[in-house]
């Protein structure tokens, strides 16, 4: 494939560019070879994507420019300021609102979709593509619940499209070293794991506005609600700030976690798992907290190469808590590399690794010589996992017929139930006044230790004040809630009225 | 004695009012047998009543004060406070105490006219005010945190014991019942021995992690500013401080673990015979240079003790947490039940068993057993001997009780148990300001320092950090400043004090 002989892309990107320019057709003609000739969901190798973005103010812009080898044929937001640098770059792709009329119109025009949107209509957006044989790059966290994730597992699998998760550091050696170190027995069999990172950065905790604002002519606030309800608009949540905000968002697990946890989740191939526990600072029932910590439980897994998979505990923690370094950890190294990292500790050695799985190492200082069992993308793509290699790998997936197609670093086989995972987590932490280690039916999707007697109650704003030197704490709170009814809203969103995802495949 | 038959005290008080108003004396005229004619120096007669002073009455102090002249055995007679509106209705509580704003000033007009001094000033002029009236020879309670440093707890306790006098410290959970059965339920072994404990608490719920206000409001008529400073560094007047706010700013305050260690830590603390750690370790919601973070987990680690008769004591962590975040809960506490209370508490992971309490070590229980342990009740009740709660008066009674007796050790809470306590929890401060240093800082207890800084290292903190989102994209601008760690470290531990505040520890 050109694009991948040519890492940088750019030349056979002018060309093309040059191409579009003189051919004046539109978006479906740059498909060279038609898919009906080859078959369905063939590609010839020759071939670019025809793809469309939703979402593509923020990440999604950097996703689309790391593709802007292939064709970008349609762009969708409901901000159009926020989005203006996007849709500026790619002058010849289409503009829309709304991603179901983008489908409507252009669904034969398109080969794949990339997903950025605010984390809480991930699923709907790339759900609806996926069922029309879209391919789907979809950014983390890859959805808003548990059931989304399972039911996006469930969709590529049935629709054999080409998926990845945007978390780009899957796609980095360090990830794969990772992997390798931990399967080759050098740190023998772990049982404990602790992840962190500093964010949130940007200030979580806060009350709900008490004041609706006007929403800008740029911004079709309806829209970018989607599938949660509409409460008025505000700044504090769009643009950018959502992720702190659970209708939108899922804190700071769901900004960092799918980059930490990946070497976690692959390296010690776990599944669902059966215990969580969670508390945080203040937690409110509309932003997430300042500071969390979580501890989830996985079973005993098969062996992965000569080593056992005992159950494991993995802890996270957030806001700027870590968990306290090893015993062997050399005074002043910082442990935080780009963002977070993780210690796995093992029978025989610990093993330190930062964000995106980047820098592994062995605190014995050992480097055992590892046999290199992984894909090796940035070789494989001449590209960084920072800078394209991730996304083209999905490229050269959805380029692969579904029989042949090598799974890009995080299909959705694999980044769904990790993704469960990591909501989990907000499970956990909106939960912890259940006082009681969850206990989680993965393949059923609920919780077996909440009674039906159970009630949940939440704050809803915190009242501090002082006056005269005097401080008020006064808390209001939701109305007590059936605690199963709370975790299943929690599980599965009910979406609002006309936004509707497909069926599970069974 | 007469007081006890009397709990709550009225009768007497009353009737003692009406002495001292007729007899329109001098203060020091209220001790109606003098000390030196019953022989020796801190003799009392059992019909004394005590002569209190309190500095800083606004808050806190005003329930302690309350509390001491409940069982009629002690008259408040003079008042101190920098803020004249904060303390209003403490002065309006005793009409006939005399009003100061300076205590240097109160202790020196009235130094023949009082027994002991109550202090509940913010934590940075604790050490200053109990000190200079214990040189006189004055009976101190002093309000949690003992100090904002380990050295200043240091002092305290030194020059409680150089002169002879009844100490107490204000966490007055120590006095309640829940901390002897945790006492004596370990060293009775039912839990085995521990390596690992663990104290939280949901505090702070006022905001932290603040910085320096920029704006300079006037300073209000009805408070002395300079005074409020007392040792700290001069800076510029601000409602965020003073009052009830000093807590979060470390210049006045230790956050969290000040406010609420003294209490939870408190019953780990004295059971586990801890005496000083050989290392620290702490982590938390960003840090700066003003003010105490909103979450920090802190672990202290303690070497092995003595071993008592039914239980030894090998190695073991401590850690604290604050701001929300916990421990996880232990195998076998029952689904729903809450780990501790609302405010926070301790679990204790024995070789035999998990013991779990609740703020001020209450209600203490051992996970998966019904029936309370039958350990033989070894400590003495403050509660039983006073008649009053822990948090009704005992802790405070009992403080005034030891003093007629001039038993300086009665009080469970007196400075040779509360000091090394309280440098543990502000040691505490030292590894959350230090965290930058990512390591487990080495302590040595008896010279207070941390061995494992070297001279001419620097941490990086944040000094400011103002996020913004312009046209939906984030602005995140952080200053830091450099530090010397090694410098920084000693000045945490012993502080300098403002010119003209040296000399009185």
């Amino acid at each position: 494939m050109e694009n991948i002989d040519n890492p940088t892309g750019k030349k056979s990107n002018f060309g093309r560019r040059q191409f579009v320019k003189g051919a004046a057709l539109a978006a479906s003609a740059f498909t060279i070879v038609p898919r009906h000739v080859l078959g369905k969901g063939y590609k010839a190798p020759s071939d670019t994507l025809n793809i469309a973005g939703v979402g593509v103010g923020g990440m999604g812009f950097a996703n689309l420019k790391n593709l802007e080898s292939q064709n970008i044929v349609a762009l969708c937001d409901v901000d159009w300021k926020y989005a203006k640098g996007c849709f500026d770059y790619f002058p010849k792709a289409k503009q829309f609102w709304d991603w179901r009329v983008m489908y409507e119109k252009m669904g034969n025009d398109i080969d794949a979709v990339v997903v950025a949107t605010a984390d809480h209509s991930h699923a709907i957006v790339a759900a609806n593509a996926m069922v029309m044989g879209k391919h789907v790059y979809v950014q983390k966290p890859l959805t808003h619940t548990v059931y989304e994730s399972r039911l996006l597992t469930k969709l590529a699998k049935e629709y054999k499209v080409a998926t990845q998760m945007g978390n780009q550091g899957a796609s980095g050696k360090g990830v794969a070293e990772t992997c390798e170190l931990i399967w080759s027995g050098a740190i023998g069999e772990v049982t404990k794991v602790e992840s962190f990172t500093d964010r949130p950065i940007w200030p979580q905790g806060l009350n709900t506005p008490e004041q609706g604002e006007w929403v800008p002519d740029t911004l079709n606030w309806d829209l970018f609600s989607g599938p949660t309800k509409v409460v008025p608009f505000n700044k504090i949540y769009h643009p950018w700030n959502w992720r702190g905000w659970w209708n939108y968002g899922t804190g700071a697990l769901g900004d960092m976690a799918c980059h930490i946890l990946q070497p976690v989740f692959e390296g010690l191939k776990l599944g669902y798992p059966t215990k969580a526990q969670g508390n945080s600072t203040l937690l409110l029932n509309d932003c997430a907290p300042s500071a969390q910590s979580v501890k989830l439980t996985f079973p005993a897994r098969e062996k992965a190469g000569k080593v056992k998979m005992p159950e494991v505990e993995v802890s996270w923690y957030d806001g700027g808590i870590k968990p306290m370094l090893p015993s062997n950890w050399p005074a002043g190294k910082n442990p935080n590399k780009q963002g977070g990292g993780t210690f796995f500790y093992g029978t025989k050695d610990t093993l330190h690794v930062g964000c995106y799985g980047v820098s592994p190492e062995l605190l014995s200082g050992n480097k055992p010589d590892v046999t290199a069992t992984e894909r090796r993308v940035e070789e494989e793509t001449g590209l960084h996992w920072g800078r394209g290699a991730h996304e083209m790998d999905w490229v050269r997936a959805c380029m692969e017929s579904p029989e042949n197609r090598i799974p890009t670093t995080s299909d959705f086989a694999e980044a769904g139930p990790f993704n469960e995972m990591v909501v989990m987590g907000v499970l956990a932490v909106r939960l912890q006044s259940l006082n009681k280690e969850l206990e989680w039916d993965g393949a059923n999707m609920k919780f077996t230790n909440i009674s039906d007697s159970e009630e949940i109650k939440t704050v809803v704003r915190d009242g501090f004040e002082i006056h005269d030197g005097h401080p008020t704490f006064k808390k209001d709170w939701t109305e007590p809630e059936s605690a199963v009814a709370f975790s299943q809203e929690l599980i599965k969103h009910t979406y609002r009225d006309g936004w509707t995802l497909p069926e599970m495949p069974s | 004695m007469e007081n006890k038959e009397n709990l709550k005290g009225k009768i007497l008080n009353s009737s003692r009012r009406k002495f001292v108003k007729g007899a329109a004396l001098a203060a020091s005229a209220f001790t109606v047998v003098p000390r030196h004619v019953l022989g020796g120096k801190n003799y009392r007669a059992p019909s004394d009543v005590l002569n209190i002073v309190g500095v800083g009455v606004g808050g806190m102090g005003r329930g302690n004060l309350r509390n001491m002249v409940k069982a009629g055995k002690a008259k408040i007679v003079g008042l101190c406070d920098v803020d004249w509106k904060y303390s209003e209705k403490a002065f309006g509580d005793y009409p006939d105490a005399k009003k100061y704003w300076d205590f240097r000033k109160m202790y020196e007009e009235m130094k023949d006219d009082f027994d002991a001094v109550l202090v509940a000033t913010p934590d940075h002029t604790h050490a200053v005010a109990a000190a200079l009236a214990m040189k006189m020879g004055k009976h101190a309670y002093v309000q949690k945190p003992l100090t904002r440093t380990v050295w200043e707890s240091r002092r305290l306790r030194e020059i409680a014991n150089e002169m002879g006098i009844v100490t107490q410290m204000g966490n007055q959970g120590n006095s309640g019942e829940g901390i002897r059965q945790v006492c004596e339920w370990i060293w009775d072994g039912v839990i085995g021995d521990i390596k690992e404990v663990h104290a939280w608490t949901n505090r702070p719920i006022w905001p932290q992690g603040l910085e320096r206000p920029e704006d300079k409001p006037k300073v209000p008529k009805t408070l002395n500013w300079d005074l409020f400073l007392g040792t700290a560094p001069a800076r510029p007047y601000n409602p965020v401080y003073t009052p009830w706010n000093w807590r979060a700013w470390w210049d006045y305050g230790t956050g969290a673990l000040g406010d609420m260690a003294c209490h939870i830590m408190d019953p780990a603390y004295k059971a586990m015979h801890f005496g000083y750690p050989v290392a620290v370790e702490a982590t938390s919601t960003q840090v700066n240079t003003e003010s105490a973070p909103v979450s920090e987990a802190v672990t202290y680690y303690f070497p092995a003790r003595k071993s008592l008769e039914k239980v030894a004591f090998p190695e073991c962590t401590f850690t604290w947490w604050d701001g929300g975040l916990m421990p996880p809960r232990p195998e076998g506490l029952p689904d729903g039940k809450m780990m501790g209370d609302n405010g926070g508490g301790n679990l204790f992971i024995g070789s035999k068993g998990t013991m779990v309490c609740g703020t001020y070590g209450l209600n203490p229980y051992i996970i998966g057993k019904e029936d309370l342990p039958g350990a033989a009740k070894t400590l003495r009740r403050p509660e039983a001997d006073t008649g009053y709660s822990w948090n009704g008066g005992a802790h405070e009674t009992d403080w005034i009780n030891a003093i007629m007796a001039n038993k300086p050790d009665m009080p469970s809470s007196n400075f040779n148990y509360s000091g090394p306590l309280n440098e543990v929890v502000v040691m505490g401060n030292l590894g959350v300001r230090l965290q930058n240093l990512k390591r487990k800082l080495d302590w040595d207890g008896e010279k207070m320092e941390i061995t494992n800084i070297k001279e001419d290292e620097e941490i990086r903190v944040v000094t400011s950090d103002k996020f913004t989102v312009v046209d939906g994209d984030p602005r995140f601008d952080t200053k830091y400043s450099k530090i010397n760690a090694y410098t920084a470290a000693k000045e945490y531990v012993k502080p300098k004090y403002r010119e003209g505040w040296d000399g009185i520890l």
